[in-house]
């Protein structure tokens, strides 16, 4: 119960982890916490729950300061990995 | 666009503790786009005003960080913050659009027919709308009255601005034409004491004949006469009726007279910029007697004329001189006026005779001339009836 409220709550105020996918071109990923890995092929990022990866070509990033970010590039395949 | 004003810089960071810094930026809450990992450096593209934290994150991580390109006008701008003839000149240049977009440079008049430009230019000077005028002080409704009210023949005046160039429409009253009174009864009249020479007779009886005496105001032609069964009528008298008489003019000459004598003419050029006067001699002039006469020479571009030009400013000075004239000097001049008056008076008459008597007073000679002369003596007089109660 308790954390079914948490989840709802979360979800409202926009807290969850959301991922956006533009093509193969463009991939927003938002409420990000850290980057753990990055270089022009492969990127690996933190979220609250799970760790995002990204396989591609010419990776970049962009940072607006939103608490996510703009991954740009040839994305090539997104993988999510749930925290144990 | 909004980046190109604050200026991007684009940096190349290299450590061990790369990941860490990269997290740092993101929690330092910094905007860095176009970031890249490439063979272990780290690139990205950060505003200006960002570099002064971002530097001390990599100073904290131990990253060694370059700066690899700035773009932006702040940049280009910054280069030339010591050139300050740049800014002085943007300065006045900014100044002379604002003096030129905010003063009137032009005043044109359009509708005008009788009434000279100059008079108008002239009246609007003193109304207080004149080249250089600050156009927004001005109460163009106001002026417009006042325009009118100064100018009788004018009917209606609109004063309206186009940029820094005034306008001022006038429509001219258009006088009622005279009326012909040629139905209305009316007697010719001797305007003269005259014996008459000739007459004509067109419409009336005649009182008089050829070599009659007549006054001043004896009826000559009259429009009142009564038909053979005794109704008294009247009519618009027309006739001419030329007569012979005398006039008695007197001329004066003093024999010392006080007369402005003019000097060398002083001649000042003076700078129109923009209606902006700069005089382009060393000295004022300073006169008290004098006459004023001004050209202006505007200097043309592409066959218009533009409003910088020369103004040619040329000073007459006077002086008050007493002249003594001499008897003979003083009959010529006493003779020139005869003459002038004959000419400006005596145009439509036959001088038959004149004669000059001659009187010698202190200080002056005195012409006493009697003219006898042949001319029209007639003119229209109404005939005025009582209205019957």
């Amino acid at each position: 119960m308790r954390d079914k409220i948490i989840e709802k709550g979360r979800s409202m105020l926009y807290l969850n982890t959301i991922i956006q996918i533009s093509d193969n071109k463009e991939v927003i990923i938002e409420n990000c916490k850290k980057i753990i890995e990055y270089n022009d092929i492969f990127l690996k990022v933190k979220t609250r729950n799970m760790t995002v990866q990204v396989w591609g070509h010419n990776l970049q990033i962009n940072d607006y300061n939103t608490g996510g970010i703009i991954i740009k590039g040839i994305i090539e395949s997104i993988e999510l990995i749930n925290k144990k | 666009m909004f980046n190109n004003i604050r200026g991007v810089i684009r940096f190349r960071a290299s450590g061990t503790k790369l990941y860490s810094f990269m997290n740092a930026v993101r929690e330092s809450r910094i905007i860095c786009t176009a970031q890249e990992c490439r063979n272990d450096e780290y690139y990205g593209e950060i505003y200006t005003s960002s570099l002064k934290e971002i530097k001390k994150i990599a100073t904290k991580y131990n990253i060694d960080f370059k700066i690899e390109d700035k773009k932006g006008a702040i940049f280009r701008v910054k280069r030339y913050k010591y050139r300050f003839g740049i800014i002085i000149g943007m300065f006045i240049a900014i100044i002379f659009i604002f003096y030129i977009s905010n003063i009137a440079i032009t005043i044109e008049v359009t509708g005008n027919k009788e009434i000279s430009e100059e008079q108008i230019i002239s009246t609007l000077n003193d109304i207080g709308i004149s080249k250089g005028t600050f156009i927004p002080s001005i109460n163009f409704a106001l002026c417009e009255r006042k325009l009118k009210i100064s100018i009788d023949d004018l009917a209606w005046v609109g004063i309206r601005h186009s940029g820094n160039r005034i306008v001022v429409d006038v429509d001219e009253i258009v006088e009622q034409p005279e009326m012909v009174k040629s139905n209305l009864p009316s007697n010719i009249i001797s305007t003269r004491d005259a014996q008459i020479k000739s007459v004509k007779v067109y419409n009336g009886s005649l009182n008089y004949i050829v070599g009659d005496g007549v006054k001043s105001g004896d009826v000559l032609i009259s429009g009142i006469y009564t038909d053979p069964k005794g109704n008294i009528l009247t009519l618009h008298a027309i006739g001419e009726i030329i007569g012979i008489y005398q006039e008695k003019m007197v001329f004066e000459q003093m024999y010392e007279e006080e007369k402005r004598i003019s000097k060398e003419d002083i001649s000042r050029k003076t700078l129109d910029f923009f209606t902006l006067k700069i005089p382009l001699n060393i000295g004022n002039v300073e006169l008290t007697d004098y006459d004023y006469d001004e050209d202006i020479s505007y200097f043309m571009m592409a066959g218009k004329k533009i409003p910088i030009g020369i103004i040619h400013s040329t000073y007459t000075p006077y002086t008050k001189n007493i002249i003594n004239f001499s008897p003979e000097e003083a009959e010529i001049l006493i003779n020139k006026k005869i003459t002038m008056h004959e000419e400006n008076f005596y145009s439509n008459v036959i001088i038959i005779n004149k004669e000059i008597n001659k009187i010698h007073e202190e200080g002056k000679i005195k012409y006493e001339v009697i003219y006898t002369l042949e001319g029209d003596i007639g003119k229209n007089s109404e005939v005025l009836m009582k209205k019957i109660k």
